[in-house]
């Protein structure tokens, strides 16, 4: 979106969606200012952030606090802050990438050319995906192994399918996933719901667990407590972990994509 | 035959107005109405003045004015970021505060205004639907401003039906504005997180990220609404009348209610599609203006002038006052309004509520009986 120059080598980049922040340092640029989840704050998963100046929720950027901070490149997101695009082209030239999740490769790849680093996210991406197939070989006879991915919300408790960030990471490397959480026939394979009274059909072998912002770890703790989840046989069998959402869920790059990996690695290596 | 010569008409001085006359021109207006006018718009041009210079950056108001009419390094921040905004919340809390006076006005309710009567509602569900269904963001505000029409249009239709009464037309405003409103809500449930999140900032109202382009379409509207205006000034005198009085006057009472309340529905429903259903300025403007002023009914101008400086905090505070959380202008609205109708209301109750207030206004009537008797 938008004709606007952008310079070679941007040096003050502002990012305003999460999963820019881990493309931005995965290609090495420490953006100067970075917009929040309106749930949380900065993920802490990518080491120090206390130099990248807060500016806003990725919902409503402070747009005068992105200007105070004079960026040469702004890299959004077309869903998010629309109405912004011309606010924001007049402070400095915007790239905005049209979705989230599902594309988050082609997402990566189209910010890295805007941070003039086009090249290195190609190696970077080809580099994860030779990681996940390697591993998938690895695996042997455990890639049957049926993962589950089960996610507490403030007000739902989410499975999530093929074509969400940690599931496109799962098929990168191979494994199977539950009946339930292939989303078949879906229009939207990225997540589903599951009631609470029914928390047990979630399935898999193994299951990798996480909540969003404190309501959801509130969620968690009471449900994970609740009978109903320590009947499900994985959970007795001891295959249930609790993940970083910020890894898993929010963080949506290449470096989150890696640290997947080492989840996986840890817990399903036999 | 000779012509009698009539006398010169004695010109009664009406109470509270000052009359104009040449020839057969005269123009007469409410003193009161016309200084708290004044001191609104002083009002206005101060909000005005802070939310161009006061943000992120100080800028001294030299440095404004200077960037208003050359180049000064400034350029940016008032021209792309404050200066538009803040345009749009004088041209939308303008239209709001007229259009929730003249419903007011014609159901001779206070209740009635655009927020209650189904005009909010029926924009928020139509742009929920749009934001929800992915529809391109250029459609965004002329679908929202359809759906406040066609909602209107309901409401009126609904109350038209068998008597015309002023209750029976806000009591079909709340039920069809529910309908709307629930039918918001299972939209929102259906939706994505950040298509719900998009439409939930949508429904509480927001300058962010809106500028010229809504500004000049309420600008060219009220501009285009000016003589409609003038005449509803006018026309509101007379529907002010309970209905045998005024049909015994020979006045149309209903046609002119009918022309007042579309007037105003059009107002509300396009001010609402550019900004978002921004609640309460419509209800709260004209009653704070009407309290201001002592009239028996909100006077058109001050509400709109009302409904400006009202939009015009409430969108300054907003971005300025949370750090770096950009409150949508719509919670304030409701916040500052609320917290100052009811000042207005345990402090400044109009003349017919003050008779039972108590020693003070005991004193004050027996004077005034000791100045009828000087008479």
């Amino acid at each position: 979106m938008g004709g606007s120059e952008i310079p070679a080598e941007p040096q003050r980049v502002v990012v305003l969606d999460t999963d820019k922040i881990d493309t931005a340092l995965s290609l090495g640029v420490t953006p100067i200012g970075a917009a929040r989840a309106s749930e949380t704050e900065l993920p802490t998963y990518l080491g120090d952030l206390s130099d990248v100046a807060v500016v806003g929720t990725t919902a409503e950027p402070d747009l005068e606090a992105i200007e105070a901070l004079e960026p040469d490149l702004i890299l959004g997101s077309k869903f998010r802050q629309e109405a912004f695009y011309d606010e924001l082209n007049a402070i400095a030239p915007t790239v905005f990438t049209e979705q989230v999740g599902v594309t988050w490769k082609e997402n990566f790849l189209l910010d890295g050319d805007a941070l003039g680093k086009g090249e290195e996210a190609k190696q970077l991406l080809a580099d994860l995906e030779t990681r996940a197939a390697d591993f998938g070989t690895a695996l042997g006879d455990s890639i049957a192994t049926e993962v589950s991915l089960v996610r507490f919300m403030p007000d739902q408790i989410r499975y999530y399918g093929p074509d969400s960030f940690s599931g496109i990471v799962l098929g990168d490397v191979g494994l199977a996933r539950p009946e339930l959480q292939q989303l078949n026939g879906a229009e939207d394979r990225r997540f589903g719901e599951v009631s609470a009274e029914e928390l047990d059909a979630v399935g898999g072998d193994v299951i990798f667990y996480c909540a969003y912002g404190s309501d959801g770890e509130a969620m968690l703790a009471e449900y994970t407590g609740g009978a109903l989840w320590q009947s499900i046989p994985a959970v007795q069998d001891g295959k249930a972990h609790a993940v970083n959402d910020e890894v898993w869920m929010t963080g949506i790059g290449v470096t989150a994509a890696g640290m997947i990996l080492d989840d996986l690695e840890q817990y399903l290596q036999a | 035959m000779t012509r009698t010569e009539l006398p010169e008409p004695r010109t009664l001085p009406l109470p509270g107005r000052t009359t104009l006359r040449a020839g057969d021109l005269s123009l007469t207006w409410h003193r009161r109405s016309a200084a708290v006018s004044t001191l609104l718009l002083i009002a206005l041009l101060a909000a005005v003045t802070a939310a161009l210079c006061l943000g992120d950056t100080y800028i001294t108001f030299a440095d404004t004015i200077a960037t208003l009419t050359g180049e000064t390094g400034y350029d940016r921040i008032i021209e792309v970021l404050r200066l538009p905004r803040t345009v749009l919340a004088v041209a939308a809390g303008a239209a709001l505060g007229v259009a929730g006076a003249l419903i007011q006005s014609v159901a001779r309710n206070p209740l009635a205004s655009p927020d209650i009567i189904g005009v909010t509602a029926g924009a928020g569900l139509a742009a929920t639907f749009a934001l929800t269904a992915g529809f391109a963001y250029a459609l965004l505000a002329p679908a929202a401003l359809t759906g406040g029409l066609t909602a209107a249009t309901a409401v009126l239709l609904v109350a038209a039906r068998g008597a015309r009464s002023a209750p029976r037309f806000v009591l079909a405003g709340i039920a069809v504005a529910v309908l709307l409103k629930s039918g918001t809500q299972i939209l929102l449930l259906a939706a994505d997180a950040i298509d719900a999140q998009r439409a939930q900032i949508w429904l509480i109202g927001t300058l962010a990220g809106r500028g010229w382009t809504e500004a000049a379409f309420l600008g060219v509207l009220l501009l285009g609404a000016l003589p409609a205006l003038v005449w509803a000034q006018h026309a509101l005198d007379t529907t002010d009348l309970d209905d045998p009085t005024a049909t015994g006057l020979g006045v149309r009472v209903t046609g002119r209610r009918i022309g007042l309340a579309v007037l105003g529905v059009v107002l509300a429903a396009a001010a609402v599609s550019q900004v978002g259903a921004v609640e309460f300025v419509a209800l709260a403007a004209p009653q704070i203006a009407r309290r201001l002023a002592r009239t028996s009914r909100p006077p058109l101008l001050a509400s709109a002038l009302t409904g400006a400086v009202l939009l015009v905090l409430a969108d300054w505070l907003g971005r300025t006052a949370f750090g770096d959380y950009q409150m949508p202008a719509g919670v304030l609205t409701a916040a500052l309004g609320g917290v100052y109708l009811i000042y207005l209301l345990l402090t400044k109750g109009t003349r017919n509520e003050k008779k039972t207030a108590g020693p003070w206004s005991r004193l004050r009537l027996r004077a005034r009986a000791g100045r009828v008797r000087d008479l």
